[in-house]
């Protein structure tokens, strides 16, 4: 929770805060972000909505949390984490009398928003980051903040929607003191102890403080000193034109009179004038946490490689008393961009936009740090994993319709598209994989989300092999149930996080041999294990509907298939895991530490190796197998997040709320399988029949129990 | 008519147990469950408790069902209850004796049987998992070798800083040595009373008791007392206290932190001269000097801290460099450049992150830093090095590849049996049975 309520956002609450409860005095006080600006000028959304400038603005390069990326990631991810969703922000309202939902109207026209259709505009994440920045009064109606919890809402004495809804800035600003109370008491309370309702409150508050820093990113080259005129001092004025600074002249004076003057940094907010600059350096720095500025301006190559934005320009330049050649170039490029926004003149506004790309993109590539930006911003736009998501339920679809009338064309069409679909989601989500790997130049699994995408596509081609190989289509349901429900896992996770699901390495990652050798290992060794549980859930299923016997045919093949996992999943697992140890011992000395997420793999193979031994001891037959196979599956969910989520161990990453819901969720379901199972197991007496040896060959492959043993 | 079965002789009924299959599914079921327990309980009581508890214990005397709880998100008080299971270290060496036993059993029975049918018996059949059975055996004597011999400690340097020597991570010493007349260069020498022999003196359990340690080249008798896992020493706040008082100093036990390298031990000592005088001390491991003690015309250093192991080289740091994400404060690299001084020569080496130096069966790896105020202001960095000597150092390597060449076999063999029998026609259920 480093991030949540960083010292910025903090600071930029208290001031806005400070501001508002200020008694009205003869020198007006600053108004806050939130507040109505003084004439600022309102650009036509044709202009900045112009395709032609948003593309070239998509493609702009920006640092953000240590690397570079499109502006159009940037833009996703913060709408994502803000409103739950990377794209379709509607200008639309609820009307109050009809209860219909009507366009917003434009507050500097008076005229509904509708597109050249005539419906409702609805916008791209890059659209909705313009409207934004330029025509932050338009923003601010937009339906942007999720709400999980409507009694959050209920709380700050707002009206409430649904229990689940989206609102605007707007709509929560009359609640923003009733906001940043409850931060400040929800800031006391541990992550673990908060209510549902004071997690929806935390995530508001934040989310909104952030908001409101990218509504003011502008603000430097708006007209906001109009009203202080009178009250700055006489050495700062002359660089004050018509309530717009001129920074590179405006910063070394101020920190000149900030150094003269020392007891103004102990409240800032007493003074109009200083508050206002603070606040405008805080929204142009467009984030509470230091990581996530958006960083728009490569420094010279002999400089640090830590890119800079208006606030850091701001900021550096009130500690150092002076704005660089550079850094004045920077103020200047941005002051124009805005002017050519507000001009009117989508030719000029075209222009600016082109300049100040070519210009950041030749000032990237002297220092060699462009990045992959039209890999990335291509990426985005194909969505691979949806589309993957797409395909693997067609197949769904077609397999079921294949059930409809086994044995005749329309089953043999049905299953050919099943196959064909499942390819083709096969194809985009190891497309897509390949993509993140030659964006970040390193192998596959890094994160948590990673391991999703990873052990689905993977999955799923592991099970299209198998029904190569066996053509009975027991392994091409499973190929389209992991691929449907891992995709659904692999969106629904990336929103959950609501943040770029491309992230830096630790140092001690940071080595492509091991990446590329033990993680894809260990988590083939999941996704094996995982299709394994599938084909044993299936076995469940089947005998619960009387589509299976015990011993019968079927019931053998599908023992088979998941027996084969099985044995895979040990293989891949304890190689996996060994070689962890392996990169352990060679990288920091210590072969095996105990770690949750290690203990997590161990548990993988133990079961395996119990599966393995009971089976060939006799000990568990048919239905006690697939029992089993499906208790390793939940071993396998407990190991690939549960364990993330103790909050000890190295491996502590990727823990996030919601998480153990889903895994009791999913336990609780497995557990129900494991119980019917069982009682399947002992009502057909199954066990009674026959000796052990005969039980033991009954359903496993027959040479490989004879081969094993 | 067949013959009456032969009555088994004991040391084949043995040989039986070990090896059978239900003796290996008992011990990893037992294993997993442990490993289970052990990576939930580390919530509360951190991993140098459930390592101990769990996985290199004897037995297992109760489980913290409670902490289970907590950590699994299921709201819950405090339940402890009592069990009495075989711990994670007589598990492994169940497991090795049934690995060995089973693999030798079945490799009997096949050429028993092969013998006995008078055929040419497939080797690969077997090879792949004795190859298996043999490289976890081996495995498994890897962990025991590195529990047993393994040396692990740091050393922090500033830069320009030269060590010879490391510090023990968790193991614990006493060691006294004489500060005055200082010893000629070279002719230092240092007792060591190893924590293992005095580390059960703990207050609660043995009060009053203490260990009487002799040497023949120190002249006086030390008896370490109370020793305790985590405390600091106190001003007793009234005169009446009953606790041990040492020039106004007694040490206060507090709670043990679950992460054992926050402990701060300490124990009490009581010094008996040739003279019979007998004076009494404290020894606490953040002490600002040794506890001193005068005998004749000598003068000896008493501490308590943790062990140091020699290095057979000295190393320098010359330079530290951090390197971060830009903009962010996430590690991207640390680096220690070195220099090895050994036998008046120098080697210039580079430790980074997963690179470390290996030279003369020890491994120095770059493990963390910090930063430090100078009194001029500026910063000065310091570079943790990690130093690990253990003799089973790569034998995880050459474990992993055969257990990964042994299941590649069986499995092949597996499979192509699998695939031949898939392309013959189908048999009847009744047929495969049989």
């Amino acid at each position: 929770m480093k991030k949540f309520l960083s010292p910025c956002l903090i600071a930029l609450a208290m001031l806005t805060c400070a501001q508002a409860q200020q008694e009205p005095a003869a020198e007006p006080a600053p108004a806050a972000a939130a507040a109505p600006k003084a004439a600022a000028p309102m650009p036509s959304l044709d202009v900045i909505l112009n395709p032609e400038a948003v593309e070239l603005l998509s493609s702009l390069p920006v640092q953000e949390q240590g690397r570079v990326k499109p502006l159009d990631t940037l833009a996703r991810f913060r709408l994502l984490r803000f409103s739950g969703k990377q794209s379709g922000i509607a200008a639309t309202r609820i009307d109050e009398e009809s209860g219909k939902v009507v366009p917003i109207d434009d507050p500097a026209t008076g005229k509904p928003l509708l597109n050249a259709d005539g419906k409702p505009c609805k916008f791209t994440a890059m659209e909705w980051l313009l409207v934004s920045w330029f025509r932050p009064d338009i923003a601010k109606e937009l339906n942007v903040f999720i709400v999980d919890n409507s009694d959050a809402i209920t709380e700050l004495s707002l009206p409430a929607k649904q229990k689940r809804d989206r609102y605007s800035f707007n709509a929560v600003q009359p609640a923003r003191q009733a906001l940043m109370e409850k931060m400040t008491e929800i800031r006391a309370i541990a992550m673990k102890d908060r209510t549902p309702v004071q997690r929806a409150l935390g995530k508001l508050a934040m989310d909104y403080l952030e908001y409101e820093m990218i509504l003011g990113h502008f603000d430097f080259a708006r007209p906001e000193f109009t009203q202080f005129a009178a009250s700055l001092p006489p050495e700062i004025a002359p660089t004050v034109k018509d309530g717009i600074p001129d920074w590179a002249a405006f910063l070394p004076k101020a920190a000149e009179h900030l150094k003269a003057n020392p007891q103004l940094f102990s409240d800032p907010t007493s003074v109009p004038w200083l508050a206002q600059v603070v606040q405008i350096m805080l929204s142009a720095q467009m984030s509470g946490d230091s990581e996530s500025f958006p960083r728009f301006f490569p420094p010279p190559a002999e400089q640090k490689e830590v890119w800079h934005n208006i606030g850091t320009i701001m900021s550096a330049a009130l500690k150092t008393n002076t704005v660089s050649a550079e850094d004045a170039a920077h103020l200047k490029r941005f002051e124009d961009l805005f002017a050519a926004a507000n001009s009117g003149d989508a030719a000029k506004y075209i222009a600016a936009v082109t300049a100040t790309r070519d210009d950041v993109e030749k000032l990237a590539a002297a220092r060699n740090e462009s990045g992959h930006v039209a890999m990335e911003l291509s990426y985005h736009r194909f969505d691979y994993f949806f589309k993957a998501l797409l395909c693997f339920v067609f197949g769904s679809i077609c397999l079921g319709l294949s059930w409809v009338s086994p044995g005749t064309g329309w089953s043999k069409v049905s299953t050919y598209l099943c196959v064909a679909f499942s390819v083709a989601g096969a194809t985009l989500g190891t497309v897509g994989i390949v993509i993140r790997c030659l964006i970040m130049e390193r192998p596959p699994i890094t994160t948590l989300y990673e391991t999703i995408i990873f052990i689905t596509a993977t999955g799923v081609i592991l099970a299209l092999i198998a029904e190569l190989m066996t053509k009975k289509g027991w392994a091409l349901t499973v190929a389209s149930l992991a691929g449907t429900v891992g995709m659904f896992l692999s969106i629904r996770f990336m929103t959950m996080e609501g943040r770029d699901t491309m992230e830096q390495l630790q140092a001690v990652l940071i080595t492509n041999f091991w990446l590329a050798t033990h993680v894809p290992c260990v988590n083939l060794g999941y996704a094996v294990c995982m299709v394994a549980a599938i084909f044993s859930a299936i076995y469940v299923i089947m005998r619960v509907s009387g589509g299976l016997k015990p011993g019968d045919s079927s019931a053998r093949e599908l023992t088979r298939l998941a027996y084969g996992f099985v044995m895979a999943g040990l293989l891949l697992s304890l190689v996996g895991t060994v070689l962890g140890g392996i990169w352990a011992n060679y990288s920091w000395g210590r072969f095996w530490g105990w770690d949750p997420k290690e203990n997590g793999a161990l548990l993988i193979v133990l079961m395996c190796l119990v599966i393995l031994h009971a089976r060939l001891g006799g000990y568990i037959r048919e239905a006690g197998f697939h029992n089993c196979t499906i208790f390793l599956g939940m071993i396998v969910a407990f190991s690939w997040f549960a364990t993330n989520q103790l909050g000890i161990g190295l491996h502590s990453y990727g823990a996030m709320e919601g998480a153990w819901k889903w895994l009791y969720i999913f336990w609780g379901s497995m557990t129900v399988l494991i119980i019917i199972g069982t009682a399947l197991s002992l009502a057909s007496r199954e066990g009674k029949q026959s000796g052990k040896s005969k039980g033991r060959a009954q359903s496993l492959p027959h040479d490989a129990a004879e081969g094993a043993a | 008519m067949t013959p009456a079965p032969q009555p088994k002789s004991l040391g084949s009924l043995v040989l039986r147990f070990f090896s059978s299959f239900g003796l290996a599914t008992v011990v990893l079921a037992l294993l997993l469950l442990h490993t289970f327990l052990g990576t939930l309980e580390q919530v509360d009581h951190g991993l140098f408790e459930s390592q101990k508890k769990y996985f290199e214990s004897f037995v297992v005397w109760d489980i913290d069902v409670g902490c289970c709880l907590r950590a699994m998100h299921i709201p819950s008080g405090n339940f402890v209850m009592p069990v009495l299971l075989p711990g994670g270290f007589t598990l492994m060496v169940l497991l090795a004796i049934n690995l060995i036993c089973g693999g030798i059993m079945r490799i009997v029975k096949r050429l028993n049987k092969a013998r006995a049918e008078g055929v040419n018996h497939n080797i690969l059949r077997f090879t792949g998992l004795v190859i298996a059975h043999g490289s976890m055996v081996f495995m498994l004597l890897a962990g025991l070798v590195s529990m047993y011999w393994k040396k692990d400690g740091a050393a922090m340097l500033s830069e320009g800083q030269t060590t010879e020597e490391f510090q023990s991570f968790h193991d614990t010493a006493i060691e006294i040595q004489q500060l005055s007349p200082a010893p000629a260069e070279g002719q230092a020498k240092v007792w060591v009373i190893d924590g293992s022999l005095f580390k059960d003196l703990k207050a609660d359990a043995q009060s009053g008791k203490g260990r009487t340690f002799t040497q023949p080249d120190l002249p006086f008798e030390i008896m370490v007392m109370n020793y305790e896992v985590n405390c600091f020493p106190r001003k007793p706040e009234s005169e009446e206290t009953k606790r041990t008082v040492v020039d106004g100093y007694y040490l206060q036990p507090v709670a043990e932190s679950p992460e054992q390298e926050k402990n701060i031990d300490g124990a009490y000592v009581k010094i008996t001269h040739p003279d019979k005088r007998v004076e009494t001390g404290i020894l606490w491991r953040y002490a600002n000097g040794p506890l001193t003690v005068t005998s004749g015309d000598k003068t000896w250093g008493i501490s308590l801290g943790r062990k140091t192991y020699k290095l057979p080289f000295a190393i320098r740091l010359d330079d530290f460099q951090r390197e971060v994400h830009p903009g962010t404060e996430r590690a991207r690299k640390f680096t220690s450049q070195i220099t090895m001084l050994q036998d008046g020569q120098e080697h210039k080496k580079i430790i980074t992150m997963n690179e470390p130096l290996r030279s003369q069966g020890y491994a120095v790896f770059q493990q963390s830093f910090d930063m430090s105020q100078r009194a001029d202001g500026t910063m000065a960095e310091r570079s943790q090095l990690e130093i690990v000597q253990n003799p089973s150092d790569h034998w995880p390597l050459i474990s992993c590849v055969a257990v990964g060449i042994g299941l590649l076999i069986q499995m092949g063999s597996q499979l192509t049996r699998f695939l031949s029998r898939q392309s013959l026609p189908p048999a009847t259920p009744n047929k495969a049975v049989s």
